[in-house]
């Protein structure tokens, strides 16, 4: 029990507008696919997976939410414990770009500084297509103080180079012992008590 | 339900086979369902199988009952309006008899050994494919027209209800608002009242008279009001319901708990959508106007109202992807039937997870028909669901969190340990009204709502 308790988990949510990608990219890192066509996501949908770094082993939740601006009033509690927040646009798409300061805006109301932020462009496989070229993301993202990757889902183009950006950069990556103390409230809370963990068994918290 | 099919798929995770696994109804099944889906697709086969029995059985004493003296018809008659709706019916089997035509359509939930190896790639019924686009508007089939009728009265009756207060409200111009709301309350009870006297005294009704279809007929024929009261069958109607319909009849049926043809205001459908053509005829109309002046044309004023325009061609090819029925044809009818809503309710206008019932609908019945039933699902029951604020989901949301809190306190406490809100897990599962969540076979959910849907005050 003790070691797979030992597993961090890292809640990464997916935000951006409606048709930017986002499944796209959480469907190509889990399974390694793309389909020309998803099913529009609504609301919210999760998925896990684990991911083997060089040094440790890290647990990622993907939160895939409903891009319209509606749902946006759903939104704030699928931020407020996240440790990243990544920010999709489609890089065809000028008005997703600019949308982003506020998707960006509302994490950061959530969250403070208290969060990793990647804005990532989307779609790079559409060249005649583009509106949004790699500098004004970047600067974007400079501007914002958050990071920022271009891909494409559809090609494979660098989403693994986002996960490993990602995991790069979780809190917690040098010293392995203090993360747990700051980063995994929900689990920390139990077993940093001994008492409290028989209550709960520990493989359960982690089963999905 | 996701988080365990979220364990699964890391059980045996990037193996996993992906490709687009499609139900009985056509819908892709997803990538992290197809293996339970496998599991449990040969008792989805068999319980389908035992639905359809049920359903069958109930049909044909519905047609016994259609065939008695009812509103002045004599079974004559009756025998004549079937066989003529059934000639109606393009995508039916012509068949001599409007009945036997009933029987047939009984055939078709994968019952034959031919489909036992594709039955992963089964393709929807010709029917249902054929039904959409063609047909703008049609009437169901006869023997479900005694269900229509009882649903149509209660549709009849809320329509009235309204009018009476339309009228109230119009007399006194400012009533109080706990006036008004204590006056709705006591309707409401009196309805619910009305409703259950009637279903008490209906059996001692049937028992005291001997000859059951003379007094059937009479007071048919004397009152309309206390037809609910000849309806021996509604308990086992909701039985029914409860235990699923099958494949074949839910277009139908839904759109005779709906009480479509009560509903259904003739060209109300047309004219939304000929709004398109008059504002894009006054758009061109401007520009040559603005032409001739030579002052810029703001044809942006036009597009403004309808910004959910974009929003509903994003969504058309993410509706249920590679569905056989959902070919240019279909999104074309999609995109009407989303259009006509969102200027039917311009409060509401669209949003997402809409795409899917609607495309849902035009899979079971004709485009106008699937309209008036959308339009009773989302005005009537999920009124103030999808719109802007979404204050009715949250509501729903967190009175369901509570529910579960009191009954199922283990599984809460395991979310709160997890950090994980039951809204999170169940929220998708109302705002998509149970599509795509339980797998289609047993898609009850959407029935029953559908067949509750003139219950609500």
């Amino acid at each position: 029990m003790a070691p797979v308790s030992a597993l961090a988990k890292y809640k990464l949510v997916f935000l951006g507008d409606q048709s930017v990608g986002k499944t796209s990219i959480i469907t190509r890192f889990m399974y390694d696919k793309f389909d020309n066509t998803y099913q529009g996501t609504i609301g919210i949908d999760f998925l896990s997976k684990t991911m083997y770094l060089e040094d440790r082993t890290v647990r990622l939740q993907l939160w895939d939410t409903a891009g319209q601006e509606r749902f946006r009033s759903l939104i704030p509690s699928y931020i407020r414990d996240s440790s990243v927040a990544v920010i999709v646009f489609d890089v065809a798409s000028r008005q997703s770009f600019l949308n982003t300061a506020k998707w960006i805006e509302e994490v950061r109301t959530e969250r403070g500084s208290d969060v990793i932020i990647v804005l990532v462009g989307n779609k790079t496989d559409l060249v005649d297509k583009r509106q949004v070229s790699i500098e004004e993301g970047e600067a974007k993202a400079r501007d914002l103080n958050v990071m920022f990757i271009e891909t494409s889902a559809k090609a494979g183009f660098n989403i693994k180079a986002l996960f490993r950006k990602i995991a790069a950069a979780l809190p917690g990556m040098e010293t392995l012992s203090s993360a747990k103390q700051e980063d995994m409230v929900d689990v920390n809370l139990k077993s940093s008590n001994p008492g409290a963990s028989q209550s709960q068994p520990q493989s359960g918290g982690c089963a999905c | 339900m996701k988080a365990r099919a979220a364990s699964t798929a890391v059980l045996s995770p990037p193996l996993l086979s992906f490709e687009h696994k499609r139900d009985a109804y056509g819908f892709a099944v997803r990538p992290q369902h197809v293996q339970r889906y496998h599991e449990y697709a040969n008792i989805y086969k068999e319980e389908e199988e035992e639905r359809s029995d049920r359903w069958k059985d109930f049909l044909d004493r519905q047609v016994e009952f259609t065939q008695l003296p009812i509103n002045g018809l004599s079974s004559e008659d009756h025998k004549k309006a079937l066989h003529v709706e059934a000639t109606e019916q393009e995508a039916q089997v012509t068949s001599e008899e409007g009945t036997t035509g009933d029987d047939l359509s009984f055939k078709k939930p994968g019952s034959d050994g031919s489909t036992e190896d594709a039955k992963m790639e089964c393709v929807p019924a010709p029917l249902e494919i054929k039904t959409h686009g063609v047909q703008i508007w049609n009437e169901i089939r006869p023997s479900l027209h005694a269900i229509e009728g009882m649903m149509s009265k209660r549709v009849n009756r809320k329509n009235n209800l309204a009018k009476k207060e339309q009228d109230i409200e119009i007399g006194r111009p400012l009533p109080p608002v706990e006036e008004v709301k204590s006056t709705k309350g006591a309707s409401e009870e009196d309805s619910e009242e009305e409703f259950y006297d009637v279903e008490r005294s209906d059996p001692t009704q049937d028992a005291s008279s001997s000859d059951s279809v003379s007094s059937l007929g009479h007071s048919a024929a004397a009152d309309v009001a206390p037809f609910e009261s000849l309806v021996p069958w509604k308990e086992e109607l909701e039985c029914l319901v409860r235990g699923g319909v099958p494949m074949a009849l839910r277009g139908e049926l839904w759109q005779a708990f709906v009480g479509v043809r009560a509903r259904r205001a003739e060209k109300y459908y047309q004219d939304l959508l000929g709004e398109e053509i008059n504002s894009r005829d006054r758009v061109e109309q401007q520009n040559l106007q603005s032409e001739n002046s030579n002052k810029v044309s703001n044809s942006a004023s036009v597009s403004v109202p309808e910004k959910w325009k974009g929003q509903i061609e994003k969504d058309l090819p993410r509706t249920f992807p590679g569905h056989p029925a959902l070919d240019e044809g279909g999104r074309n009818a999609l995109r009407r039937l989303l259009t006509a809503y969102a200027r039917h309710n311009p409060s509401v206008g669209y949003c997402q997870a809409m795409n899917f019932f609607a495309g849902l609908l035009l899979l079971l019945m004709p485009e106008e028909n699937a309209f008036w039933t959308l339009m009773s699902i989302l005005d009537d029951y999920f009124d103030g669901y999808y719109s802007e604020e979404m204050i009715e989901s949250q509501v729903d949301q967190l009175v369901f969190e509570e529910l579960v809190r009191e009954r199922f306190p283990k599984l809460v406490n395991h979310l709160d340990y997890l950090g994980v809100q039951v809204a999170w897990v169940t929220g998708p599962w109302f705002l998509s009204i149970f599509m795509n969540m339980p797998p289609w076979e047993s898609g009850q959910v959407l029935c029953l709502i559908m067949h509750n849907l003139n219950l609500i005050p």
